[in-house]
């Protein structure tokens, strides 16, 4: 847990933690047809509803449908996530293992945005305190404590909260919520994740899920391209976290408790949902998934992915307001 | 208002049924008290609302609340029906429980029907669907969000034909509520 460390952190409650949800509803039109048609006449709609017994209609009166207003986190400044996948494997230590799925999600609270910026497992960086090495091996050392300090010393954008799931987490948490239906680019056959896709839009489950995005042999760039897949697997989760809210709010309640099941984190319940209604708000062209510019290389026997120096304008991008462009 | 039609909870932990029971009738209690002030209260519902009816809602979002009168209450209707009775009224309430098994938010789901009489002497029936957010604050339970919330006044009038027919001209002196 990383609670002690000062510093100020978007407010999670209070009074600077609300807002309107920024969408138009049918709703919203049925009360304007019906402003336009008391408007035009003094005598108001008819709705033309007839009940049981004596034929009636049922004239409007008064409408108003589709108020909507969910509370979200607000701040001045933007939010940022350090979502990890441990690459443990039963029996394992989730924290203790290296960090395989690597991803900044910068929001933007003011304008509803958010980028997803993902980094290759094979990164080469600078590790504070185990000199230069994988990216990935961070979280072996120092745990998702020591992985946020990596982070935090490659991009200089400070982490607020982060979340870690595992293999297992992943099946168990796409499950959880009935599946993910993700567009999938270009065919997928990887004998070694078990990928195995045509191009276009499929339905999830967990474990096609997890095979999606672990396969790295036959994608472009190979981790980069697999980096990709990660975010759109988020991407596609916002997607039906959006359906399922907009059709019953209740629901969220209970992707709340699967989330919890299968993640570790320094967050709360309290601003776990806080992050649940954010997101419900921003919308799906809102959201960027980046991957840091990157080039494949060697160093010793080792493959590694050697950061390129264009992503420190993507950093000073993000660290400005959490976003990229 | 509201009898408590369904109480449900989901749990991150620890299970707490004693909680979610406590939970859900300070949520009753709440929601209870705004519909009543809203809908049914005669004195209330000729004025405007009182500011302590807003109290339901977190101080933050009374604004927000009040901007949005329209869908949360009869709005500018109000004054204009003379009688009104509740005839239907459901209240489901789900609890999202911490890891420790304290109530951290609960989702209701209302649904409210009444009918009366208006002024002018016609029918009037008075459906209100609705879902809100609520948190704990202090020893009571307020709305912190409403993602969902809608009010529907509408006058059924006799049709021999079964056909849509016009609106008696006394209706028009009624002003659809403000758009949200």
């Amino acid at each position: 847990m990383r609670t002690s460390r000062p510093r100020s952190r978007p407010s999670t409650s209070g009074p600077a933690t609300r807002r309107r949800r920024p969408r138009v509803r049918a709703g919203g039109m049925a009360v304007l047809v019906a402003v336009m048609a008391s408007l035009a006449s003094p005598a108001l709609r008819a709705t033309g509803r007839s009940g049981p017994g004596v034929p009636v209609s049922m004239v409007e009166i008064h409408s108003a449908h589709g108020a909507s207003y969910v509370p979200a986190l607000q701040g001045k400044r933007p939010l940022f996530i350090l979502a990890l996948g441990s690459d443990a494997r039963p029996g394992q230590s989730v924290t203790k293992q290296r960090s395989d799925s690597i991803h900044i999600i910068g929001v933007d609270l003011v304008r509803h945005r958010a980028t997803i910026l993902g980094f290759p497992r094979d990164s080469w960086v600078h590790i504070p305190g185990h000199g230069t090495t994988k990216i990935n091996t961070a979280m072996s050392l120092g745990g998702p404590a020591l992985a946020v300090r990596t982070v935090e010393s490659v991009t200089g954008i400070r982490i607020d909260f982060w979340m870690l799931t595992s293999f297992g987490g992943l099946r168990r948490m796409v499950n959880g919520i009935g599946g993910l239906r993700v567009y999938v680019p270009r065919p997928m056959h990887d004998r070694f994740s078990g990928a195995n896709f045509r191009r276009g839009i499929h339905r999830f489950n967990g474990p096609k899920a997890l095979a999606f995005a672990r396969d790295r042999h036959d994608v472009p760039g190979g981790d980069l391209g697999r980096s990709r897949n990660q975010g759109r697997l988020m991407i596609a989760a916002l997607s039906k976290l959006h359906r399922v809210f907009d059709k019953d709010p209740t629901r969220i309640f209970g992707w709340i408790a699967v989330g919890w099941r299968n993640i570790r984190t320094d967050l709360s319940v309290r601003t776990l949902l806080d992050l649940a209604f954010t997101a419900s708000s921003i919308p799906l062209d809102h959201v960027k998934n980046l991957v840091v510019p990157a080039s494949v290389g060697k160093v010793g026997s080792a493959s590694v992915v050697f950061i390129t120096s264009a992503a420190r304008r993507i950093y000073a991008d993000m660290r400005k307001d959490g976003v990229v462009g | 208002v509201f009898p408590l039609s369904a109480t449900g909870s989901v749990s991150t932990g620890k299970r707490n049924a004693g909680a979610v029971r406590a939970a859900a009738a300070k949520v009753q209690g709440t929601l209870s008290a705004f519909y009543d002030a809203a809908f049914l209260d005669p004195a209330t519902r000729r004025q405007a609302l009182p500011a302590s009816a807003w109290n339901a809602f977190a101080r933050d979002v009374q604004e927000q609340a009040r901007s949005d009168a329209a869908s949360l209450t009869l709005g500018e209707t109000g004054p204009n029906i003379d009688t009104l009775s509740l005839t239907n009224a459901t209240l489901s309430v789900r609890v999202l429980l911490d890891p420790q098994g304290r109530p951290q938010a609960a989702v209701a789901t209302v649904a409210f029907d009444a009918s009366g009489m208006l002024k002018g002497g016609e029918a009037v029936v008075v459906t209100n669907r609705a879902s809100f957010l609520l948190r704990p604050a202090g020893a009571s339970w307020v709305v912190v969000g409403y993602p969902d919330a809608r009010t529907d006044v509408q006058s059924p009038t006799p049709s021999p034909s079964g056909t849509a027919s016009p609106a008696p001209a006394a209706s028009g002196s009624f002003s659809p509520g403000a758009s949200p």
